[in-house]
């Protein structure tokens, strides 16, 4: 009988850790989000100081959340998104077109794992 | 590489554990089901190990939701006759009343040769002795010889004897095993004089069997 319950609590603890797995990435994806439409909005508006501001800290968020998310997330996905954060500052230094092209593939690549993390049917199957 | 280290103890320690949790069965009394999981967890618990971009937790996920899923199933199964029958199937019987059921060893795909190379295996050579043969869930063959080729039994020599059961190890390699000392009703005290009595002390023995009885045989470690 002890095997059974052992069984039904591995069950429920890996059920909650999906769904806490789910929450954090959330969270940490909202953040890292606004980050990156806050910056957009200040390279729209010309303002090279604040858009700075906001790049170093997108990079340091991204630090602390590349971490974090290295425990749920395959490396190769997160690779992908630590190019594109990295790429930030210089464009904006050099008033690089492609900024908007690589902000707007952040905010997707941060959607793409937050939506990868769901048990909905596309996923699954 | 030190990360490789790390991840294959971790799963190592891991497997001990499910393999504890799905419980003792030997490798040929395996419903079928349980050899699918044990061979998926064993690919799976390689995945994490050769790639280390993979996340160690989408390895110990998975290895521990099926070991556990076993589990549950095989508790409903066993309150259950319908699971149980869903899960493993039921026995076969392809040998009846000394005559093989082809259809039935057709059904299960059990050629001739199969079933004699079974009976060969627990001694049997002729397939004119066999009464009944069942096909187990497990795949094993379970036979029953005709009258005239069982074995005499105590029963049918009609002898008398007690049923006792088979004598315990209370001391393995100069160490007690207080678990089976308990079964057989017996204390430190008991064993210290008996080997008092043998001239001999607890390192020194090698192996020591107590019956119900109190009778014990000792080998020491010298032999």
């Amino acid at each position: 009988m002890s095997r059974v319950i052992t069984a039904f609590v591995i069950i429920g603890v890996i059920m909650s850790y999906s769904a806490f797995a789910a929450w954090v990435i959330n969270g940490e994806n909202r953040e890292l989000v606004s980050i990156t439409e806050e910056i957009a909005v200040y390279n729209e508006n010309g303002d090279t100081a604040k858009a700075s501001a906001a790049a170093e800290r997108l990079t340091e968020k991204w630090s602390r959340f590349e971490k974090n998310m290295s425990v749920f997330v395959r490396d190769d996905k997160l690779y992908t998104l630590s190019t594109s954060v990295s790429k930030v500052s210089p464009y904006i230094s050099a008033a690089n077109d492609e900024l908007d092209a690589e902000l707007e593939n952040i905010c997707r690549q941060l959607r793409l794992i937050y939506r990868s993390e769901l048990p909905v049917w596309y996923n699954i199957l | 590489m030190a990360v490789v280290f790390v991840r294959a103890v971790i799963l190592y320690i891991l497997l001990i554990f499910t393999v504890r949790l799905m419980g003792k069965r030997q490798i040929g009394e395996l419903q079928p089901s349980e050899l699918a999981i044990t061979i998926l967890i064993s690919n799976i618990a390689t995945l994490p190990v050769e790639d280390t971009g993979m996340p160690l937790l989408t390895g110990i996920i998975p290895i521990l939701t099926l070991a556990s899923l076993d589990v549950i199933m095989s508790w409903l199964g066993m309150k259950s006759r319908l699971i149980r029958k869903i899960m493993c199937g039921k026995p076969v019987i392809i040998v009846s009343d000394g005559k093989p059921d082809r259809k039935k060893m057709k059904a299960i795909r059990f050629t001739v040769d199969d079933l004699i190379a079974s009976l060969r295996g627990q001694g049997i050579f002729d397939i004119s002795e066999v009464q009944f043969a069942v096909v187990e869930t497990t795949g094993t063959l379970s036979v029953y010889q005709k009258f005239a080729d069982r074995n005499v039994t105590n029963s049918d020599m009609e002898l008398k004897g007690k049923d006792t059961d088979p004598p315990e190890v209370v001391i393995a390699d100069g160490e007690c095993i207080p678990e089976a000392m308990e079964r057989i009703g017996i204390t430190n005290e008991w064993i210290e004089n008996t080997l008092k009595r043998e001239k001999t002390d607890i390192k020194s023995v090698f192996l020591m069997t107590v019956t119900a009885d109190k009778n014990y045989s000792i080998m020491g470690n010298e032999g």
